[in-house]
């Protein structure tokens, strides 16, 4: 009986070693971009040309003033081009502004700042000011982890919320899948009427 | 044994070579070899913060050699490690370093390995201590007389 026993013990273990391995097989490997340290602080300072206007700047301070969303893109990324007919239609809406942060648009990237022009000029341009970031100056700053990406920020220039990935506007994203939830366009423009709601500041955690 | 460091050195350059060939080369240049030294440690503690599964040291993604140059330049400009660390985890979060800090949510991860050896070497020493007791009450049986025994014994005695 005794011998039973402690046959039985590693055997446990080893059944259980087995059960957190196959656990561990089904987690998502890729760390969640949610828990960013940048989400809840005020915008970093940074000042970049405007890619459109010369002479002209985009600056931290352009950020003040109303709820607005910042969006981070290049043209040598594919699923930027995807979601750029969604940010025309979103700027159509005309319900909230949108700056951009063109980011790392160089030949060492595979992408060029005629090419960033030639973008706007071809697909339409739904941004209210564009930066030149081709040097990844403000996008360090940021904290920019690649494009698409997209920042929401409340009236006074805090970072409420950071979306990883292009925006969807779906008319019903998959519930299971919670990035096409996060990213869908239609559920960030309730987020923005319920913070216009609240004087124009990001929404407590959890709403 | 010609033959055998022969093969030795050629397993040796087959083992190696792709690493040294699929490391990213960026020309920098230091002013001294301890900046160097330091560049090279920062870069093989700092996470990639793209590919996720490799250190920036490690990666050829564009934002990996942005950042190498951040580091590079923090050096220049007479930053600590400390402060280095500090401008990639204020941005990205305790998951840029491969080695975490000691904090309150961290100390278990530390303190566990120093509180386990101490608890291993007892349960060792307790149970060498068992074995060696066992071996020694076996050898007294066995070495001890079975009463038929001890009787023929006592008569050849008499």
């Amino acid at each position: 009986m005794a011998s039973r026993s402690r046959a039985l013990l590693p055997i446990t273990v080893i059944v259980l070693l087995f059960v957190l391995l196959y656990m561990g097989l089904y987690l998502n490997p890729r760390h969640e971009s949610d828990d960013s340290p940048m989400i809840g602080r005020m915008a970093p300072e940074f000042g970049l040309q405007e890619l459109l206007v010369p002479g002209e700047s985009f600056s931290r301070a352009d950020l003040n003033g109303q709820v607005s969303l910042l969006n981070v893109w290049a043209t040598w990324c594919p699923s930027c081009r995807a979601e750029h007919d969604v940010l025309m239609r979103l700027a159509a809406t005309g319900e909230v502004k949108i700056f951009s942060i063109n980011w790392k648009d160089r030949e060492e990237s595979g992408g060029s700042r005629t090419a960033a022009i030639r973008w706007l000029e071809r697909l339409g341009n739904p941004y209210d000011k564009t930066g030149d970031d081709g040097d990844n100056i403000a996008g360090l700053e940021w904290a920019v982890t690649g494009a698409p990406e997209t920042f929401l920020l409340d009236v006074e220039g805090r970072i409420c919320e950071r979306i990883t990935g292009p925006l969807n506007d779906l008319k019903s994203p998959n519930p299971d899948n919670s990035q096409e939830v996060k990213n869908n366009v239609g559920n960030i423009l309730k987020t923005i009427r319920k913070m216009r709601a609240a004087d124009g500041k990001c929404l407590p955690k959890g709403e | 044994m010609v033959s055998a460091i022969r093969t030795f050195s050629i397993l040796f350059v087959m083992v190696f070579s792709p690493l040294s060939l699929g490391a990213p080369i960026d020309s920098l240049s230091f002013e001294t070899q301890s900046e160097e030294d330091r560049f090279k440690r920062l870069i093989e503690e700092i996470r990639c913060v793209k590919c996720q599964n490799t250190s920036i040291a490690g990666s050829n993604a564009d934002l990996a050699r942005d950042h190498r140059i951040k580091v590079y330049e923090m050096i220049g400009q007479g930053k600590t490690d400390t402060e280095i660390r500090e401008w990639f985890v204020v941005r990205y979060g305790d998951f840029v370093l491969y080695r975490p800090k000691v904090d309150s949510r961290t100390w278990l991860l530390w303190g566990l390995p120093l509180l386990l050896v101490p608890i291993g070497a007892v349960l060792l020493v307790l149970q060498i201590r068992r074995q060696r007791a066992a071996a020694i009450d076996e050898v007294e049986e066995e070495s001890a007389l079975s009463d038929e025994e001890q009787k023929k014994l006592d008569e050849a005695l008499k």
